[in-house]
C-alpha cells in the first residue's frame, strides 16, 4: 500500500519536534569578521602629520635626497 | 594606481594641507608606495638605529618602530622582472646621467602604467610622459584629478 502524504511527513514532524524540546535557540555576538572578507581599509589619518613632533623626521628624507644624489647611474 | 615618490611620504607625516585634500578625494585603495622608497625609509630609520648612542637608543629606535607601523598601512608595489626589462631599456634610451633610484621608480610606473606622485616631477620628465606624473603639494586637486 503507497503511505500517504501525511504518513511521509509526521515522522519528519516527530524528529522535529524531538529536536526542537532539546533546543535552547540563542543569539551571540561575533565580534570579528570572517577570515577572507577584507576589510575596506581607509586613510590611516592617525598617523597623517604624525612626524611634526619628530625632529628627525626631515632629517631622515634630506638623508634620502643624499643618498639618490650618490647614486647617479653613470655609464 | 597613484605611486608615492619618498617626498609625498614626508609630507604625509608632515600633515601638508593640500596632500589632505587629495588623500579626501582620492580613495587609498589607489594609493600605493614602491618598495624602493619603503626600502629607502626603512634603511634611513636603521641608520639612526645603529648608531645612536646608548642615551639616544630608546627614542630612535620607537621611531624606527613607529615608521615601520605607518608603513604596513600603504599597499606596497614591487619591482618584478617586467620592471628590469623597461629600466634596462630606460638606461639605454636616456644617456644622460639619471638617478638610479629615479629609474627604478620610473620603471615601476611605465610597467604597472600607473602615476607617480612628486614633488620633484623635473626629475622624471625625460623618462616619463605628463600624464603619468602628478604633484599632490604644489597643484590642487581641482587641477589635477580627472
Amino acid at each position: 500500500m503507497k503511505p500517504s502524504r501525511d504518513d511521509a511527513i509526521r515522522p519528519a514532524c516527530e524528529a522535529i519536534a524531538q529536536l526542537v524540546s532539546r533546543s535552547e535557540l540563542v543569539q551571540i555576538d561575533i565580534p570579528q569578521q570572517p577570515q577572507g572578507i577584507a576589510r575596506p581599509r581607509g586613510v590611516p589619518w592617525e598617523w597623517f602629520g604624525e612626524a611634526k613632533a619628530d625632529p628627525t623626521w626631515d632629517a631622515l628624507f634630506d638623508d634620502l635626497e643624499q643618498h639618490r644624489e650618490g647614486m647617479r647611474d653613470v655609464e | 594606481m597613484y605611486l608615492w615618490d619618498a617626498n609625498i611620504l614626508r609630507a604625509f607625516g608632515q600633515g601638508h594641507a593640500t596632500l589632505r585634500s587629495y588623500l579626501l578625494r582620492v580613495p587609498w585603495s589607489e594609493i600605493a608606495l614602491p618598495l624602493v622608497v619603503v626600502a629607502e625609509v626603512l634603511r634611513g630609520r636603521c641608520d639612526f638605529a645603529l648608531k645612536a648612542t646608548p642615551v639616544e637608543a630608546p627614542l630612535v629606535h620607537q621611531r624606527l618602530l613607529d615608521t615601520q607601523q605607518m608603513l604596513s598601512h600603504f599597499q606596497i608595489v614591487v619591482f618584478d622582472a617586467d620592471c628590469a626589462t623597461i629600466m634596462e631599456d630606460l638606461r639605454q634610451r636616456h644617456r644622460r646621467r639619471q638617478r638610479y633610484t629615479d629609474l627604478m621608480m620610473a620603471a615601476i610606473v611605465v610597467a604597472g602604467q600607473h602615476i607617480l606622485v612628486t614633488r620633484h616631477q623635473a626629475d622624471f620628465r625625460d623618462v616619463l610622459p605628463p600624464a603619468q606624473l602628478a604633484n599632490w603639494i604644489n597643484d590642487p586637486p581641482e587641477a589635477s584629478l580627472p
